[in-house]
Formats: C-alpha cells, structure tokens, sequence
C-alpha cells in the first residue's frame, strides 16, 4: 500500500527571449511574492512558483535578468519567497522557503549576479519555512514560519548579515509586563525607522512589534504590542510612517499610523501580499500573487486619515499573462467521473457527427456572435486567433458527453480553471493537454460534482449524460449544467441557493458532493458553518432536504467547513477546516464521530487547516493544508498512509496552495491554486 | 497555557463570530436573488426556444454578462493559512 506521485497537469510558460526585453507581451508570472528595490533603483521579483528572481528596470517596462533554477543547489531555489535589498552593499537576500535557507546575492551594476552563500539550513538552526526578512545595523531578522517551539509556537531567528546564527525570539514579551505573545505562521516583517521590527503573525490575524531582543513595543492606540481586528495578516511594510497591512481588511490594503490608529484603506486589491516602496516619492510596488501581478501604484498616504477608503492609481501592471493554451489559472476543482467510459459510442454518436460538421459551420458566426468586449482575455484570444485548438477541444467536449470511446478514458478529467473563469478539460493527462472547453464559466466558480439522476428528468437532454453541478462561492448560486447539442454548449438546467444565511441560501459555497445511494446534493456551505443537503425531485426542481451544523468548535458545530465527501453507505465525511479536524455525520445529520486533532505532522491524524476530501473504496483521502500532505484513512478513522512536500518542484509532487481533491480509478487528482496545477498522485492497495 | 493552536482557533472563531452578526453584504445578496431570476428565465427561454440559437445564446450571454458585473469585482479568498 502507498501514495506516490504521479505527473501534473498545467503547463508551464516560464520561457523569456533574450534579455535584456520588453515586459509586454513576454512575461507570465506564476504566483510572485516578495520584491525589493536595489541600490540602483531596479526592482527584483520572486518569481515564487516558477522558482526565479526576475529583476526590471524602474519604470517596469524592461525584464533586464533572470536568475536561478528549480533545485537545492546554491543559485537554484524551490519557492523563493521575500526578497530584501542590503540598504549599502550590492546585495540581495532571498528567503528560499521551499529549501528551508536564505540565500544572499551579490549583484553588479552590470547585473551580474552570484549566490554567494546560502545559511539557516544548518543543523544547529534548522529553518522549517523562512518566510519574512529585514536588516537592521548589520544584523538579519528571519521570521522561520512552521518551526514548532514547546507550545507549537513559531519564531524569529536572528543571523549577523553574512548569515551567522545568533540567536531565536521563540515569544514576544510585552514592555508593560503582559502575557507573553506568541508567534503562529509569521510571514512578512517590516521596520520603522527606529529599527522595531513588525511581525505579520498570520496564525492570529495580528501584527506584532517588538525589538531585537524580542521585547514587545506597546500601540498606544491598543495598550497592547499587537495590532488586532484584521482579516488576515500575510505581510506587513511601513512605509511613509504608516504600517501598510496587506488583507488586513477584505480585498484591501488596511492603513495604521505608528501608535496603531487605523488610518483608512487602500482598495481595489485582491489577495495582495507584499507592498515595497519603490525609488519614486510615494509609490509603492504591490504584488498580487494570485493574480500573477506585480504593480506600481501611487498614493500619498500622509492624507489618508479618519478611516477613508482610498483608491490608489496604477501607474504599471506586469506578468498577469495566465491563458496560455494548456495553462491554469488559480484552479480550484477537479471532476473525472462525467461519464460512463465503458461504452463506446452511445446512441447518440450520429449527433456528435452533426454537431462536428454542424459546429465548424457555425464558427465563424458563433465568434461573432461572442465577441463583445467584457469575456475573459483567453477567450478573446481564442476568437481572433482562431486556432485549430480551439476547434479540436470543442470536438473532445463533445466527445466526453457522448461517451466516445477514448484510448485511456480513466485520463478524462474536467477542472475548474476559477481565475481564467472557464472549465478545462484534459483527456490525456499531461502536463500540457488542459484545453478550455465551453463558454465562460462566471466569476467565483469552484467546486464541481457530477450528477446522474436515476430517472431520466423533465426538460433533461439525454438521460445517459451527466448533469454537472457546480457551486458559486461569489454568489453563493448553484448552478446544474446540462450539455445542449444544438448550441453545442452547457447550458443550466436549474440553479438554487443564492447569498444569504437563510436556510435555502449559501454563503461562500466550497465543495461539492452527490451521495451516491439517492444523488442528493451535499454543498459545504463554509460562510454559514453549515452543510446543506439538496435534492432534485422527479419533476427535476431542487429542494432542500436539510441543513446541519453552526458556526463553533463543539460536536455539531463547524468553523468553515470547506468540503464533503459522501461513501456508498451515505456517510459524510467533512473538512471542519478552522476546527483542524474531519466531522462524519450520519445521512440525517447527525454526528457519529471525529477524526484527528490539530498539530503539525505529515504521517498521523494531526491536521491544520485540512481543506479537501474524497473517498474511493473504503479509502478516505484528506488534503491538509499547511502540513502540506495527502493522508489516507480508512472510513472508520484509521491513518494509513500520506504523501507530502512543500514547495514547488513539478518532478516532485510538492504542494503550496492545494484546494478540492478528487479521486478516481486509485488516482488522486489535487488542484493547488497557487502552483496553477492539477497534481496527480498514484494510490495503490 | 493552551497551545498556539488552540489560542489561534479560539481567537479566530471569536473573530468570526462578531463578523457573523454583521450578516452578508445586502447589496451582494439582492444581485444574487435578481441573478436567480435570469437564471429562471434562460432556462425557460433555452427550453422553450431550443431550436432558435441565436436568441438562446444571446440570453446565456446576458446571464454571465448580469453575473460578472455583479461580481467580478470581488474574488475567491480561500483558501489561506
């Protein structure tokens, strides 16, 4: 018995021109990260999921080099994270987070650029996830996210700057005699001009300050030496004596001054992470990893008072070129199941015919038809281009539907590619073979599940195609897709749900599942805490049957419950996400037991953050986020097994952001969002 | 004293406690209710109009066109650690 890796799906475009080039229309970013600014004003960008460092010109309009591999190698990186530019020396410092080390570059004003050592990866340190760096009067603070102290606390790690160890801050302790503060996942860190150092102590959504010794420097806004209330807390930058904390309200930069009063927010962002003042007056440079940006926008924040809201002003955008053909963009979902790949052609195999001759036909009007402006730029591109992919990928959807007979249809798989807002299909498997497949998909698709109702429905097309589900986390809509022949397209068939708290409304809806004894359809409604349980009657109109859970940490209770699997008996199987552990209820909702508790560890019931599951054959596999490994139970609760890695290595199998796992034919298929990959794992009994 | 984990979960899930008697946005709740209508009348227009492709695809085309200024401001947070 075992889990292995496999293979990917999601193809890489990580190939430059000569340098030095143009930004446009070269470069497509895979998640970037951290930035920093040089002593002659160039910028530099982790290049995180594709392993690199890319440096521009100031004005962002040049790619003038690219240094470093996959690899653990000096000069190669898995996941380079943050960078920081030494305030004298020609020199980089660039936390490899993946490789557990720091690395320190030493560049020219030619750009050549040398690794010229790496530090924090030996035994008497032990780096478990450098994230956030600074330096301050020769010295190096490192925020080492997933070490595990007595209390499961992380820590700071101090180094001289040519990378000797010093010293580890394992707990903040307060200037006004308070309880000490604990470190969980830091990730940013930032400094005043006093040299205080600012913690992104994302485990508690706050942001900490101390000094060098690890003395904690009270808010006088707060009375306490963290700042609290943020949504989350993934990086932090002083900047203009304002701390700048990316997330730290929703979709927004949160703006505090140095006594930690908040001062307004920065909006019109999404999941931004790293804010580094550039060399102009008051602009800053901003990335977005998922949306595989890196930008440079203007604001002066000095007037940013009272609590405002502000709007910055782009001055340049790069890297958000993510809809390159066999290319996924923040994929969230897998399905594979759509069709019974036993029968060859079904009876309807003169439609498909039909539709081939009657498809190409129409193309040229279709495209016309379509091409408003407002569509996802994959699609634009699609249209005007007009290349044979397209066609031949419009045939293989047809195909699937019609259950045409495929050499290997165990390799048939749909994903949800959320950022590009389409539906992928691959019949092959390989790392390349994702090809969109049918009109766009609206903004906040995610999860997936297919649905073949017992009886033929009112109004359903061909009883033997399934129905596929597919959950709206933006809208909170359910939306049941059949394929329509005539239009050559999926096309709803009903929809329920719709955002709200109400018992027949979702909130955030994640995973999806069909209880294989009645085809019920079970959704993971993670806003409201809750699991809903909906049913299409025999007259094909949805109902809910019922809802079970709330919002807590007792048994019957949920905190974001992300995704649900049901066995052959009618079992559920939930990821409790926030409550680190797997809920099983019965099919009326009741409770029957847990399984696992939090803690670090990849080869035990230990869970932190478990996101995803599935089960096939009395085999229940979990995807556990920040252990960063597949685990494999039996349905009573039993650990088997586990695969894990952290990093971004594509012959590895490694995991950053894994999402909704599906599991098919003894083969796990896990999309990671921020790898911008479907990897495929080997279960064998 | 509890572990960071437990301090870590108990803080959040007070957290999200204050954040769930503030309820969902109303703007964004009112969009999905008038969406589930379009959705409503796409399907009976599909059903009833299934040969006529034109009009069939302009009423799917208004429907995403409907979803995506409602909500294509807004983004998929999760998941995150």
């Amino acid at each position: 018995m075992g889990i292995s890796y496999h293979s990917y799906i999601g193809k890489t475009v990580d190939q430059l021109p000569a340098l030095p080039c143009s930004t446009s229309g070269h470069l497509s970013l895979n998640t970037p990260v951290g930035s920093c600014v040089d002593n002659y004003g160039r910028i530099w960008l982790a290049d995180t999921a594709h392993n690199r460092i890319l440096v521009f010109d100031a004005a962002m309009g040049q790619i003038l080099a690219c240094f470093g591999t996959v690899g653990a190698l000096p000069g190669q990186f898995n996941m380079p994270f943050r960078l920081l530019a030494h305030p004298e020396k020609n020199r980089v410092y660039v936390t490899d987070i993946g490789n557990c080390r720091v690395h320190i570059l030493e560049y020219t004003e030619q750009l050549d650029i040398q690794s010229i050592k790496v530090f924090g990866d030996e035994p008497e340190v032990a780096l478990k996830g450098p994230n956030g760096i600074v330096i301050y009067n020769g010295k190096v603070c490192v925020a080492d996210e997933f070490y595990e102290g007595p209390s499961s606390q992380s820590r700071l790690v101090i180094f001289s700057e040519e990378g000797k160890f010093e010293r580890a801050i394992e707990e903040i302790i307060p200037d006004n005699e308070g309880d000490p503060v604990h470190l969980l996942w830091p990730q940013g860190l930032s400094l005043d001009n006093s040299g205080n150092i600012y913690i992104a102590n994302t485990g508690f959504a706050t942001v900490v300050r101390c000094d060098w010794q690890g003395r904690g420097i009270t808010f006088k806004a707060s009375g306490k030496c963290y700042i609290d209330g943020l949504a989350l807390s993934r990086g932090v930058s002083v900047i203009q004596n304002r701390i700048l904390i990316p997330g730290g309200e929703a979709n927004a930069i949160a703006v505090y001054d140095l006594q930690g009063q908040f001062m307004g927010r920065l909006e019109g962002f999404f999941a931004p992470v790293q804010v580094t003042a550039a060399s102009e007056p008051n602009t800053l440079l901003i990335t977005e990893p998922f949306l595989a940006s890196l930008q440079k926008h203007t604001v002066n924040l000095s007037t940013l008072k009272g609590g405002k809201s502000r709007a910055t002003k782009v001055l340049k955008a790069v890297g958000d070129e993510r809809d390159n053909p066999g290319q996924l963009h923040f994929v969230t979902s897998v399905v594979g199941d759509v069709t019974n790949t036993q029968s060859g052609y079904s009876s309807n195999a003169p439609i498909f015919e039909h539709w081939v001759d009657h498809q190409l036909a129409l193309q040229e009007q279709l495209f016309k038809v379509m091409q408003p402006p407002g569509l996802p730029s994959w699609l634009s591109i699609a249209l005007s281009a007009q290349t044979e992919w397209v066609q031949r990928w419009q045939q293989t959807m047809v195909r699937i539907f019609l259950n045409d007979k495929f050499d290997d249809p165990e390799d048939l798989l749909w994903m949800m590619d959320s950022g590009n807002y389409q539906l992928q299909a691959s019949e092959d498997g390989k790392s390349d073979s994702a090809r969109p497949i049918s009109l766009p998909m609206l903004p906040g698709s995610l999860g997936i599940a297919a649905l073949t109702p017992a009886n033929s429905l009112p109004g359903q097309l061909d009883p033997q195609v399934p129905l596929l589900v597919v959950s709206n986390y933006l809208s909170g809509i359910v939306t049941v897709l059949q394929y329509n022949d005539t239009l050559g397209e999926m096309v709803p068939y009903t929809v329920f749900g719709g955002l709200g708290t109400s018992d027949e409304q979702l909130n955030k809806p994640q995973g999806i599942a069909v209880d294989p004894t009645n085809n019920d359809i079970l959704i993971a409604d993670s806003g409201n805490n809750r699991i809903c349980r909906w049913r299409l009657s025999e007259a094909g109109r949805p109902f809910l049957v019922h809802t079970f859970g709330r919002l807590g940490s007792e048994h019957g209770e949920f905190h974001t419950p992300s995704d649900i699997t049901v066995d052959a008996r009618g079992t559920c199987f939930i990821t409790d996400q926030n409550n680190n552990r797997i809920e099983v209820y019965d099919q009326l909702g009741q409770w029957v037991r847990s399984i696992g508790q939090e803690g670090y560890g990849t080869d035990s019931s230990n869970f932190l953050l478990p996101t995803s599951i599935d089960h096939e054959n009395g085999y229940l596999f979990v995807s556990d986020l920040v252990n960063r490994a597949i685990k494999v139970f039996t349905c009573s609760g039993e650990y088997l097994e586990s695969f894990s890695g952290f990093g971004a290595d594509t012959e590895q199998g490694q995991l950053w952001l894994p999402y909704l796992l599906h599991v098919k034919n003894s083969k796990v298929y896990l999309p990671d969002c921020a790898l911008n990959r479907v990897n495929i794992y080997q279960f064998n009994i | 004293m509890e572990s960071v984990f437990k301090r870590a979960q108990g803080k959040k899930l007070s957290h999200r406690k204050t954040q769930q008697e503030k309820g969902v946005c109303q703007k964004s709740e009112a969009d999905a209710k008038q969406l589930l209508q379009q959705f409503q009348t796409v399907i009976q227009h599909v059903e009833n109009n299934t040969k006529d492709e034109s009009t069939c695809r302009e009423a799917l085309r208004g429907l995403y066109t409907s979803h995506e200024s409602c909500f294509s401001s807004q983004k998929v947070t999760e998941p995150h650690e």
